[in-house]
C-alpha cells in the first residue's frame, strides 16, 4: 500500500473517531436532558400532590367551619378548594398519563376523594337548612364521624402517589447522574481522543515536515554529488582532450617520420643507384664482369632497401588512416588487384578464379592494399608452381561471412604459422622468394582495423589459404 | 630552358645527367631552394632573366618549401601558366592532392631504381619539351 493510501486511511479514521465521540456526546447530553426533564418532572407531580393533600385539607376545615358557624365565607372557601382540588386531580390525571400504576391509584383517588367531598356536601346541606342554632349531631354523624377515616383513605391514597413518585424520583436522579457521569466521560473521552489525534496530527506534521527537510538536505547532498560529478567529468574531458591532443601530437610526429623516411631515406637511395648506374654506363668498358657484378649487387642492394621503406611505409600509413565503410564487390577488387598484378609479369601463366558477387562493408581503399599484399604474395609463392591457381572466395562459419585466398604454391609449415602475420618474420629465405617481411603484418593490421580476424592454413609444397573476417 | 629545383647536389647531377642521356638540349637552369627560385622568377617579371619552358619542382626544399614556390607561381600574372612539373621521393597522398590542388601539370614520384628514374626523365623531357604545346608566353 502507498504512503498516501495511508494517510487518506488515517484521515478517514480521524474523521470517524470525531464524528463518533461527538455522537457519543450528543446522545449523552440527550440522556441526561430527558433524565432531567423526568426528575423535574416527577418532582411536580409530588408537588402537585402536596398541594392537593393541602387543597382537600383546605376544603375539610371549610367545611367544619361551615357546619360549626354557618357563616358564608367557609362556604366560599370549601367552593374555591373543591373547584382547586378538582383542577389538581385534573393535572395530576395529565402529569401521571405515563405511568399506569399512578393512573390506578388517582382514579381510586378520586373514588376517596369523591366520597369525602360528598360527605362534606352532606354536612354543608344540613347546616344550610338550618342556618341558626345548634345542629343535630345526629344529621352531622357522616361528616364528622366519616372525616377522620374518609381524610386518612385520601391521605393514604396520596401519599401511596407521592410514594411511587419519590420512588420514581430516585431512580430518575439516578438515571440523570449516571447520564451526568456519561456526559462527563464521553466528553472527556471526546477531549482526550481529538487532543491525541491532534497531537498525532501535529507529530505528523511534524515528521512531514522533517522528512522535507530531510530531502532537501539529501536533495542538496545529491547537488553537491552532482556538481562533484560534473567537476570530475569536466576533469575527464580535459584529461581525455589532452590525451587526444598528446596522440594528435605523437600521430604528427609519426606522420612527420614517415613523411622523413619517405623522403630522406629514399634520396640517398637514389644517389647511390644513380651513380652506380653512371658508373656501369660510363665506366663499363673499364670494369670486368666482376666489377659489374658488384655494381649489379649494389643495385640489388639499394633496390630491395626501396621496398622495404615502401612497404614499411604502407604499414605505418595503414595504422594512420581511419577506415571509412562502405559497401564494396570484394570479387571485383580482388580480380582487378590481380589483373594490376598480372600486367607487371606478362610472362606467367596463373589461372585466377574468383567467386563472383562477394560483397562486404569495408574500407576500400584499405581492403584493396591488403589485396595487393595478399595476392602479391599468392603470385610471389607459386613462381614455381605449374599450372598456378589463384582461388578467392568466401563461406558462413559460426554466422559469420569469412573469405578467403587460396594458392596451390610453396605453402608453408604449420609449426611457424604464428610468425606469419609478424613484421619482418619471414618464413621463407630472401634466396628462395623476395620480401619485406611486412606485407602480412599489413594485411593483419587492416583486418585488425576492421574489428575482423585472419589466419591462415598450409602445408609445405601444397599452397596456402589465407582466411579472414570484416566484424567483429 | 629548364629550370630545375633541387637542393641535392647529387640528385641534380643526377637528373642533368638523365635529361642530356634522353638528349634534351635545352640550357638547364638549376636553383637549390625555394629561395633562389621564387628569386630567379621575379628576375624573369622584370625581364632580366628569360622565362623557362618547364619548372621541375622538388618538394623539400630548404627555405620555402616546393609547394609554397608552386603557390608564388600560380599566383604571379607572369608565370601563371607556366608548366611545372613535381618530381619528388613522396607519395604521400596529401602532397599529390596539395600540388593538384595549386594547379601543378604532372605529378612524378622518383622511382629508387635510377634505370627507372632515367626513363621517367626522358619521357619527361620528351613530352613537355616536344609533345606538348606551351601556352603562349606573355
Amino acid at each position: 500500500m502507498g504512503k498516501t493510501s495511508w494517510y487518506r486511511l488515517a484521515l478517514i479514521g480521524a474523521i470517524a473517531i470525531v464524528l463518533l465521540n461527538t455522537w457519543f456526546a450528543a446522545r449523552a447530553l440527550h440522556t441526561l436532558i430527558a433524565a432531567q426533564f423526568w426528575e423535574s418532572h416527577t418532582l411536580e407531580v409530588i408537588s402537585q400532590t402536596e398541594t392537593l393533600i393541602a387543597q382537600v385539607r383546605t376544603a375539610e376545615s371549610a367545611a367544619r367551619g361551615y357546619v360549626l358557624t354557618g357563616m358564608d365565607g367557609f362556604a366560599k372557601q370549601y367552593a374555591t378548594a373543591t373547584n382547586q382540588i378538582r383542577q389538581s386531580t385534573a393535572n395530576l390525571q395529565r402529569l401521571t398519563g405515563d405511568n399506569t400504576s399512578q393512573q390506578v391509584r388517582i382514579s381510586m383517588l378520586n373514588t376517596r376523594i369523591g366520597a369525602k367531598l360528598s360527605a362534606l356536601d352532606a354536612g354543608l346541606a344540613v347546616r344550610r337548612a338550618q342556618p341558626q342554632g345548634m345542629l343535630d349531631p345526629e344529621l352531622l354523624g357522616p361528616v364528622i364521624q366519616d372525616t377522620p377515616d374518609r381524610m386518612d383513605s385520601v391521605q393514604l391514597t396520596i401519599h401511596d402517589i407521592e410514594a411511587e413518585e419519590q420512588g420514581l424520583l430516585d431512580s430518575r436522579t439516578t438515571d440523570a447522574t449516571s447520564a451526568r457521569r456519561w456526559v462527563w466521560g464521553s466528553f472527556t473521552l471526546a477531549f482526550v481522543l481529538d487532543f491525541l489525534l491532534l497531537v498525532a496530527a501535529f507529530e505528523q506534521l511534524v515528521r512531514a515536515n522533517r522528512a522535507r527537510e530531510r530531502i532537501e538536505a539529501s536533495s542538496e547532498e545529491i547537488a553537491g554529488l552532482n556538481r562533484k560529478l560534473t567537476q570530475v567529468n569536466e576533469e575527464l574531458e580535459s584529461r581525455v582532450e589532452e590525451r587526444t591532443r598528446e596522440l594528435e601530437a605523437s600521430n604528427q610526429e609519426l606522420e612527420a617520420f614517415s613523411y622523413s623516411v619517405s623522403h630522406d631515406l629514399r634520396a640517398p637511395l637514389r644517389t647511390i643507384d644513380g651513380f652506380s648506374l653512371a658508373l656501369e654506363e660510363d665506366f663499363g668498358e673499364k670494369l670486368d664482369a666482376q666489377g659489374k657484378d658488384y655494381i649489379s649487387r649494389v643495385r640489388n642492394g639499394v633496390q630491395r632497401m626501396g621496398t622495404l621503406i615502401d612497404a614499411l611505409l604502407q604499414l605505418s600509413r595503414v595504422t594512420r588512416s581511419d577506415v571509412q565503410r562502405e559497401r564494396v564487390d570484394l570479387s571485383q577488387l580482388a580480380t582487378l588487384v590481380f589483373q594490376e598484378i598480372q600486367a607487371g609479369d606478362r610472362e606467367r601463366e596463373v589461372n585466377w578464379i574468383a567467386q563472383p558477387g562477394v560483397m562486404a562493408e569495408a574500407d576500400p581503399r584499405l581492403i584493396r592494399i591488403a589485396f595487393e599484399n595478399l595476392i602479391g604474395n599468392a603470385m610471389k609463392f607459386t613462381a614455381r608452381t605449374p599450372g598456378a591457381t589463384l582461388t578467392f572466395g568466401s563461406g558462413p562459419q559460426d554466422g559469420k561471412t569469412v573469405y578467403f585466398l587460396r594458392d596451390n604454391g610453396a605453402g608453408f609449415d604449420m609449426t611457424y604459422v604464428d610468425r606469419l602475420f609478424t613484421a619482418f618474420q619471414r618464413l621463407h629465405g630472401e634466396r628462395e622468394f623476395k620480401g619485406s617481411g611486412i606485407g602480412l603484418a599489413t594485411v593483419s593490421r587492416i583486418i585488425r582495423r576492421h574489428h575482423g580476424s585472419i589466419w591462415a592454413e598450409g602445408e609445405p609444397g601444397k599452397g596456402a589459404t589465407f582466411f579472414f573476417t570484416l566484424t567483429p | 630552358m629548364i629550370l630545375l629545383v633541387k637542393d641535392d647536389p647529387d640528385h641534380e647531377a643526377l637528373a642533368i645527367r638523365a635529361l642530356r642521356k634522353a638528349n634534351v638540349a635545352n640550357e638547364i637552369q638549376v636553383a637549390h631552394d625555394g629561395a633562389e627560385a621564387l628569386e630567379y622568377l621575379n628576375a624573369t617579371a622584370t625581364g632580366a632573366k628569360p622565362l623557362p619552358q618547364l619548372v621541375l619542382l622538388d618538394l623539400k626544399l630548404p627555405k620555402v618549401d616546393g609547394l609554397e614556390v608552386l603557390r608564388s607561381i600560380r599566383s604571379a600574372d607572369k608565370t601563371a601558366l607556366l608548366p611545372v612539373v613535381v618530381l619528388t621521393s613522396s607519395d604521400e597522398e596529401r602532397d599529390i592532392v596539395a600540388s593538384y590542388r595549386l594547379g601543378v601539370n604532372s605529378y612524378i614520384r622518383k622511382p629508387v631504381n635510377f634505370t627507372d628514374f632515367a626513363e621517367a626523365t626522358r619521357q619527361l623531357g620528351m613530352y613537355w619539351l616536344l609533345l606538348n604545346q606551351c601556352p603562349p608566353t606573355q
